[in-house]
């Protein structure tokens, strides 16, 4: 196809700066930014694994005493994730109007477990076994749904479903709708259920939620920003594990990774005084991950931009699914408050966002 | 601002496995459902219409894929082929982008397998792989995307699909919807009393509830310059504009005033630089849930009133297709693209007892012929995810 394309998004001179002013975390084991990175000095240097407890999120001490009975398990993680995210931004009702407040949600396995639990009462009972007050729960949107409407958002409400990529996804769509004028302002965040299959044997669930909103609009309401998004994207590669280990696969390889990734750090990706990028990537596979880590070290480096691998925090092996690649640039903020997450699927689809430092307020 | 172009088309359904049959089907303006495919489906109402003899696709490792993914792979090959993009059909469509709509993803392949007994394999665990089948079999390596707002993903993903375009990250995206039957979704329908025991019959004063359908609607989105550049060989209309809203009212019912509707429709309408009065033809959601078709109705009068010109043809897609969910959007926005670029508005199903409160006339009998200029594309989804699209004739 035509070369004129460009391989990764940003935002253009003059355009939108979107930026993080608030993270929510909700996920065993860390309900806050802080935890992500104890959990890693407790955990030692390696990919710590996800684990979960039956009773690890309790929707009282979260959510209150009401409200919550007939929604699922996704669905009050991202709604606890995403009320810490905006109480940490201090985003208070009306700070703007409902018709300019946005959600994006990834999730893989938000509806799974409950499509199971349905599936398994109409074929032994028939469907009126199932509950009218909980059937909605079978549409995989819901989780965003209800924190649209516990939140009063009305721009719009985006579900991404990708696998592993989804959340990264939702918070480039979130970013570029405040470009675009669709949104001022939102919620970009991710949420998993436990799957019903067996996908892997250490999975995850829980969610992760960052609030957004222009730069301009931060300071207008005196908002501090944590981090500026400062691009990415998403594509797919076939066979990622084979074709990064043959040289065959090089080409393929630089159209999918190399080549996006090397436009958006040489455009936007250095950090303050060209400051090295703290990088991580969120893979299921330890080996494609040392592979796609030296690979993109190695393709920066030879476009003048330094990458620095450092390790990832609690899901940096993607075991929370699309949680995962939140919860490593909620690490990054908190941590270096910069850098650049990869994130990869099994399958094949891969999506980068990019983090550099917030500019201190004029 | 430079025209986003859809330069090719592709269907599975249930009246039909190619475009030219498709709209056969439709200029016959009559169709009802049959039932559910599956002998484990333990509820009522079983209506579904279906797509018979489906198309099945293997992924490259053999593996069986779902319902929704092997109708998105034989919808996409003739939307490809269609425009001319002989490239990808040979698997090399590299820098080609992917954004798919689908509610209920691969879970047929979940049911499937738990209806026989056996847990799901590991290698099957992602449930929603449309848009990573679709990218492998065919070589896109661009920008990839799978939406799943429910009943309105497939509008939304053609609307990212014009927005990678426009930012220059692809030059051409595959995009639109695909949804297979699951047993889950129809008997979630049925215990929530939303399906009607005769047909999908939108506006019509005695429909109860909707029915669902199932298929797949392809569109190869693609930048004018691009598509010139190239020698493309046909353009079917350009997608001129979108307006996204969320009700954030209630998980099922819509926002009874309609405002945040009314919000997308002004929206699209405002991006593609029209006026109320430049839209020609209208496809609107219109499942033939009781308060949806009241509500959209309502609207549509308010937004587009004010002309005393020739009212807008409006055609209610569901009617011959079902609400075929994540793929309604993309049946809609395709089937507009044909009645511009046909300038033909297919004739509307009969309705026994049109509703008053439901007061756009719909066209039956005959088709309307003319240059509609500009379609209005509505869809809606649980959760309030509502967009509205503009296409414009090219």
């Amino acid at each position: 196809m035509s070369g004129s394309v460009a391989p990764a998004f940003r935002p253009a001179p003059g355009e939108t700066r979107a930026v993080v002013t608030g993270i929510g975390i909700a996920v065993p084991t860390a309900a806050s930014p802080a935890d992500l990175l104890a959990a890693r000095s407790r955990l030692g240097a390696g990919q710590p694994r996800a684990g979960a407890g039956p009773d690890w999120f309790d929707p009282v001490s979260v959510l209150g005493q009401r409200g919550w009975k007939y929604l699922s398990p996704a669905t009050r993680f991202l709604l606890g994730a995403t009320a810490r995210a905006l109480a940490a931004a201090r985003l208070e009702p009306g700070a703007y109007e409902d018709t300019q407040l946005a959600v994006a949600a990834g999730t893989n396995f938000a509806a799974n477990p409950v499509l199971a639990r349905f599936d398994a009462a109409v074929l032994a009972e028939g469907s009126d076994a199932l509950s009218p007050a909980e059937a909605p729960n079978f549409s995989v949107n819901m989780p965003a749904s209800h924190a649209a409407a516990k939140h009063g958002m009305r721009a719009f409400s985006l579900t991404l479903t990708n696998p592993v990529v989804a959340g990264l996804e939702a918070l480039l769509a979130l970013t570029r709708a405040l470009g675009t004028g669709r949104a001022a302002a939102g919620l970009a965040g991710a949420t998993e259920e436990m799957p019903d299959v067996p996908v892997r044997d250490d999975a995850g669930e829980g969610a992760c939620a960052l609030a957004v909103e222009s730069e301009k609009g931060a300071r207008e309401r005196g908002a501090g920003a944590l981090a500026e998004i400062a691009g990415g994207f998403c594509r797919f590669l076939p066979h990622p594990a084979e074709t990064a280990a043959s040289t065959q696969g090089s080409a393929r390889l630089a159209s999918a990774l190399g080549d996006p990734l090397t436009a958006l750090v040489t455009a936007a990706g250095r950090g303050a005084q060209g400051d090295p990028i703290p990088f991580i990537v969120c893979c299921d596979d330890p080996e494609l991950a040392g592979r796609l880590t030296r690979y993109c070290t190695e393709r920066c480096a030879a476009a003048g931009v330094t990458l620095t691998p450092v390790a990832g925090y609690l899901g940096g092996d993607g075991a929370f699914f699309s949680v995962s690649p939140l919860l490593q640039l909620a690490g990054l903020i908190t941590e270096h408050g910069h850098g650049l997450v990869l994130g990869t699927a099994p399958h094949g689809n891969l999506a980068a966002v990019l983090l550099r430092p917030a500019r201190p307020a004029a | 601002m430079e025209r986003i172009l859809i330069t090719g088309l592709g269907v599975v359904s249930c009246v039909g496995q190619d475009i030219e049959t498709f709209w056969s089907a439709l200029m016959r303006a009559h169709n009802e459902p049959g039932l559910v495919p599956d002998p484990h489906a333990r509820m009522p109402n079983r209506l579904l219409y279906v797509v018979t003899d489906p198309p099945r696709a293997t992924d490259s490792q053999g593996n069986e894929l779902s319902r929704t993914s092997a109708f998105a792979v034989q919808a996409a090959r003739e939307a490809l082929a269609d425009a001319g993009l002989g490239d990808a059909l040979d698997g090399a469509g590299d820098g080609i982008g992917v954004s798919i709509g689908t509610g209920v993803g691969d879970a047929g392949l979940f049911e499937a397998a738990r209806a026989g007994g056996r847990v799901p394999r590991a290698a099957d665990g992602f449930p929603f792989k449309t848009s990573g089948a679709l990218a492998e079999r065919f070589g896109l390596t661009g920008p990839n995307l799978t939406v799943s707002t429910a009943c309105s993903a497939s509008a939304y993903s053609a609307s990212l699909a014009v927005q990678a375009v426009r930012d220059g990250l692809a030059d051409v995206v595959l995009a639109g919807g695909a949804d297979g039957y699951t047993r889950v979704g129809v008997a979630c329908f049925n215990r929530m009393g939303g399906l009607d025991p005769v047909r999908c019959r939108p506006f019509d004063a005695r429909r109860e509830g909707t029915v669902f359908g199932e298929g797949a609607a392809m569109m190869v989105v693609e930048s004018e310059e691009h598509w010139r550049r190239r020698g493309g060989r046909h353009a079917y209309a350009a997608l001129e504009g979108a307006g996204w809203s969320c009700d954030a009212h209630h998980p099922t019912a819509p926002e009874p005033t309609g405002r945040a509707i009314a919000r997308a429709m002004r929206a699209a309408l405002h991006e593609a630089g029209l006026d109320a009065e430049d839209i020609g033809c209208v496809v609107p959601h219109g499942t033939g849930t009781p308060l949806n078709d009241v509500v959209e109705s309502r609207v549509l009068r308010e937004v587009l009133a004010g002309s005393d010109r020739t009212p807008p043809a409006v055609y209610s897609l569901k009617s011959m297709l079902g609400h075929t969910g994540g793929a309604a959007g993309g049946f809609a926005a395709l089937t507009a693209a044909l009645i511009l670029s046909r300038r033909t508005a297919p004739p509307n199903p009969p309705l026994a007892d049109p509703d008053p409160e439901c007061p756009f006339p719909l066209h039956t009998g005959e088709p309307q012929r003319r240059a509609f200029g500009h379609a209005l594309v509505n869809a809606y989804a649980f959760g309030g995810n509502n967009i509205s699209l503009v296409l414009g004739e090219v």
